[in-house]
């Protein structure tokens, strides 16, 4: 009887502080599309692989942050040499800022898996991409493990980066030691992808 | 007529450099907005608070952000430099535009906007310096492209005793278009497809519901609304409700939406509706100095205040009645186990304490976690406290005897007492603990509010010490035999009195049972008071002492099961929505809202009451009915122009938390008054209350006539 009590009242204490809701795991969604190189690029085929889509525009002011600071690129190095695959789209219309030929595209990245020109917006709006930057990392069943801002300092300040969060990265070292992701979805922060109208 | 507009126009002119040197600070022309910084007042008042203004002139098809952009962008950020002592309030944004870009949407400005902070101006500033104010500021700025500009905007305001109003236009004209106050009900309602909010609109804004054409609406935080989506607003005349539909998004938990408030934009009009939103910074219209709780603030003297504290909570209904019962069985120990006793002593305060201390790193744990939480909190779930009423109900059953003490639950102890003496004493310890906070919670606000302020170890070291307390008594009965022969001889007497302190259990779970009625309505209360029904049923077939063994097993097992499932029941008592609409049209009060009451404080000059209340506190009840329910009291409050806020902290509140550590304390009761200024522009810090109130106190807050809003007073 007095076990009962207790075991209930101390349920009852740990309940009332960890019924949190949890999101359902979201799938990310397949597409298929054609890279800067020429080549196929899909969800599908990296199966078994975390991949990195980041949505980018070259000439937008949070973006040129974390390029003009190299830290982007430092990022994306350490990822691929891991085994991340890490896809740059660009979802930019013609003639909008940051619309690139893939020679130009390329250029701004040496380390990534490949960069795709999405011009009609179509992976973008698949993925609700708002913002550039705007991250998803795809754990190796296909999840979206996480979505959302590069970093916790949402501003074009490259002085920031040094006291910032990197989300990303911190992320992908979860899902590289089989920790759990200690981050939910957070606010994407930057300018708005410059969508066809 | 053409001349004299030009004239007018040549002269505006030429007047503007010297305008630019005075209290504007002006950019270069090359951007896309332009910035000023403007002051309320000709003069800075030592003490008083100083209206600032962020003027935004926006070039034609650009646009700036509002506190949440939207699906992209920035709000304009502020980083100040100040004199010490001074301080800038939050930035209070204008109601923003919905600006649709692709199928992106964001929220923001779009011409000309203004945003005001309030600068709070040291009272040790020297008369006939200057106050020097210098504001670092980015604001991203986009049509298709997006663009930050930064901008330092310094202001050099002379310090003087007196003050005569600038640029009144355009305070006035901001102030107008920040959003109102208002007491309006509001139940946010979701789904995974859509967000519905729900307000019903109080009589004299009925016409408001016909004007949903124009309506929009935007909530404070990111990530539950399609930003993008159509909005619909419906009106249902016949119960005055309102109706704001819009698509939902999966990106964040959407339980965590009931904390949500969100922006209604008619026009030029906007309020605000919905749960409470924490503010990242508090409102500089507090005073550091105001803030300072009526405690005492050296450690040793806390620690006493602790300590007497836990000893007063030894005397509590919801304690005496176990402890009785323990030192009873003490003096029924055969003297040779008395020795064992100082041991058992020991353990019994270690329990408490280690509970004590277990209690306060949850709390610690989750307040760091970012949980709005108080002392307490455990008895803001309707269940728990329902739970709470069934363990007194129980309590009180077997100390009237109607149970066999095998069964029941203090008896239990004293059985497991011959066979593990030692770790019944420790259990005694959680046990008394855990009954212990009903009666802490409301008593010991205070001290349990100086604790949690304070750093981590010397938290845990103040409930340590309430625990210490807590235990004393029992302890000291243990080690002092001299004490225990002053107990009386155990006798006949001791069933009477043990049968006595059935009724102080009765009365605490009547009035838990009454507390689970404000929290969850009379659902809640069926079913509570339905659990007692079973559990005393189930205790009853395993008191029953039937003949046959295989008759007791099934009697034990039906009664193990009907217990199960009571405790499972506990799930249906669920908190509802408090208030009904007839108590919103008959009290002179309005629901405690952070953006209203920083508003009252800030664009009128009536005096304002904070009332932190909850039903679980008595000392809160007693408050009431005695003398803020009164219609002495509210005579007083009418003719004073007061406008009365209460915060309901009976379910968790994050704003209401957020305002009691404000005050230093982590809760209720708590009274704050702030009177209207005394010179048209300024107005006096909070006054911190008593808490226990008497009606001579308020009157005591008023002069004998009401003050009109402009009229002198002396200081």
């Amino acid at each position: 009887m007095k076990q009962i009590l207790m075991m209930a009242f101390v349920a009852l204490l740990a309940l009332n502080s960890f019924a949190q809701a949890q999101d359902s795991p979201r799938i990310a969604p397949d597409f298929t599309a054609t890279d800067t190189k020429g080549a196929p690029q899909s969800i599908a085929q990296y199966k078994g692989k975390i991949v990195v889509l980041e949505w980018t525009n070259p000439e937008c002011p949070y973006v040129k942050k974390h390029y003009g600071s190299g830290s982007m690129q430092a990022l994306q190095k350490t990822a691929t040499a891991d085994g991340v695959v890490w896809l740059r789209i660009n979802s930019g219309a013609p003639g909008k800022q940051g619309h690139q030929t893939p020679a130009e595209f390329d250029a701004t990245a040496t380390d990534v898996t490949a960069n795709i020109i999405d011009e009609t917006g179509t992976i973008g709006k698949l993925y609700h991409a708002k913002t550039t930057p705007h991250m998803f990392v795809i754990d190796k069943n296909g999840i979206i493990a996480y979505e959302g801002a590069i970093d916790d300092k949402p501003t074009t300040d490259a002085d920031d980066l040094k006291d910032a969060r990197n989300y990303v990265k911190d992320v992908l070292d979860d899902l590289k030691n089989d920790r759990t992701i200690g981050l939910g979805p957070t606010q994407p922060y930057g300018c708005g992808i410059k969508y066809a109208d | 007529m053409l001349l004299r507009a030009l004239v007018l126009f040549v002269s505006l002119f030429l007047s503007l450099p010297a305008f630019a040197q005075n209290d504007i600070a002006t950019v270069s022309n090359e951007r896309h907005v332009l910035l000023r910084l403007h002051a309320d007042a000709t003069a800075a008042v030592p003490g008083k608070p100083l209206r600032l203004a962020f003027e935004q002139t926006i070039e034609p098809g650009w646009h700036t952000y509002w506190s949440n952009p939207g699906d992209s962008g920035e709000p304009m950020r502020v980083e100040w430099s100040l004199p010490d002592g001074a301080k800038a309030g939050e930035i209070l944004w204008p109601a923003p535009d919905r600006v649709p870009y692709g199928p992106l949407m964001n929220f923001g400005y779009q011409d000309h906007a203004v945003m005001l902070s309030v600068l709070n101006v040291p009272a040790n500033a020297v008369l006939g310096s200057t106050l020097s104010i210098k504001a670092d500021v980015t604001t991203l700025v986009c049509d298709e492209i997006c663009i930050p500009e930064s901008d330092v905007l310094t202001l050099d305001i002379p310090v003087a005793t007196s003050s005569a109003p600038a640029n009144e236009a355009l305070f006035a004209d901001a102030a107008s278009k920040l959003p109102l106050m208002l007491d309006w009900k509001t139940v946010t309602d979701y789904n995974a497809d859509e967000v519905k909010v729900r307000i019903t609109l109080p009589a004299s804004e009925a016409g408001l519901g016909d004007k949903t054409q124009d309506m929009i609406w935007f909530p404070f935080e990111w990530g539950y609304i399609e930003n993008a989506s159509d909005q619909v607003a419906t009106y249902e005349a016949s119960t005055r409700t309102l109706t704001l539909h819009q698509k939902a998004t999966s990106d964040r938990d959407i339980s965590k939406l009931d904390n949500v408030s969100y922006l209604v934009r008619v026009g030029d009009q906007s309020f605000i509706v919905g749960g409470a939103i924490m503010r990242a910074d508090a409102p500089v219209m507090f005073d550091s100095e105001a803030m300072q709780p009526d405690m005492p603030s050296s450690l040793p003297l806390i620690l006493v205040f602790a300590l007497l504290g836990g000893l007063i909570l030894n005397i509590m209904p919801c304690v005496f009645p176990i402890l009785s019962m323990k030192a009873l069985h003490l003096v029924s120990l055969p003297r040779e186990q008395r020795t064992h006793a100082q041991i058992q002593g020991i353990l019994y305060a270690a329990g408490v304490i280690v509970m004590f201390l277990a209690l306060a790193a949850i709390l610690i744990a989750i307040r760091e976690a970012g949980a709005q939480v108080g002392w307490g909190f455990q008895l803001q779930n309707p269940a728990v406290v329902a739970g709470l009423a069934w363990l007194m109900f129980v309590i009180g059953l077997n100390l009237a005897g109607v149970f066999d003490l095998h069964i029941a639950f203090g008896g239990d102890l004293l059985i497991a007492e011959r066979h593990h003496p030692l770790l019944s004493s420790f259990l005694t310890g959680v046990l008394a603990t855990l009954v212990a906070t009903p009666c802490s919670a409301p008593f010991m606000a205070t001290a349990m509010g100086a604790a949690l302020v304070q750093p981590e170890p010397i938290a845990l070291l103040i409930f340590a010490f309430v625990g210490l307390g807590l235990a004393l008594p029992y302890v000291l009965l243990c080690f002092a035999p001299v004490l225990q022969k002053l107990l009386p001889r155990p006798g006949a007497w001791m069933e009477i009195f043990r049968q006595l302190l059935a009724f102080p259990m009765f009365a605490s779970a009547v009035w838990l049972v009454w507390v689970v009625a404000q929290q969850g309505g009379s659902m809640a209360v069926g079913w509570t008071l339905a659990g007692m029904v079973t559990l005393a049923f189930a205790i009853w077939m395993l008191d029953l002492k039937a003949a046959k063994k295989s008759t007791r097993r099934v009697l034990t097992l039906l009664g193990v099961i009907l217990i199960g499932l009571t405790l499972w029941n506990l799930q249906l008592v669920v908190p509802v929505a408090s208030d009904t609409e007839a108590d919103v049209e008959t009290v002179n009060y309005q629901p405690y809202d952070t953006s209203a009451f920083e508003q009252t404080l800030q664009t009128t000059n009536m005096p304002v009451f904070v009332n932190m209340t909850a039903a679980w506190c008595i000392t809160c009840l007693v408050n009431e009915k005695a003398v803020l329910s009164t219609p002495e009291a509210k005579d007083l409050f009418a003719a004073n122009k007061v406008v009365y806020f209460k915060g309901d902290w009976t379910n968790k509140d994050a704003a209401i938390t957020g305002f009691l550590n404000h005050y230093g304390r982590s809760g209720v009761p708590l009274y704050v008054y702030f009177g209207p200024s005394e010179n048209g522009d300024t107005r006096p810090t909070g006054k911190i209350l008593p808490q226990i109130l008497t009606i001579d106190e308020l009157k005591g807050l008023f002069p004998a006539t009401p003050i009109a809003a402009t009229g002198e007073m002396d200081e």
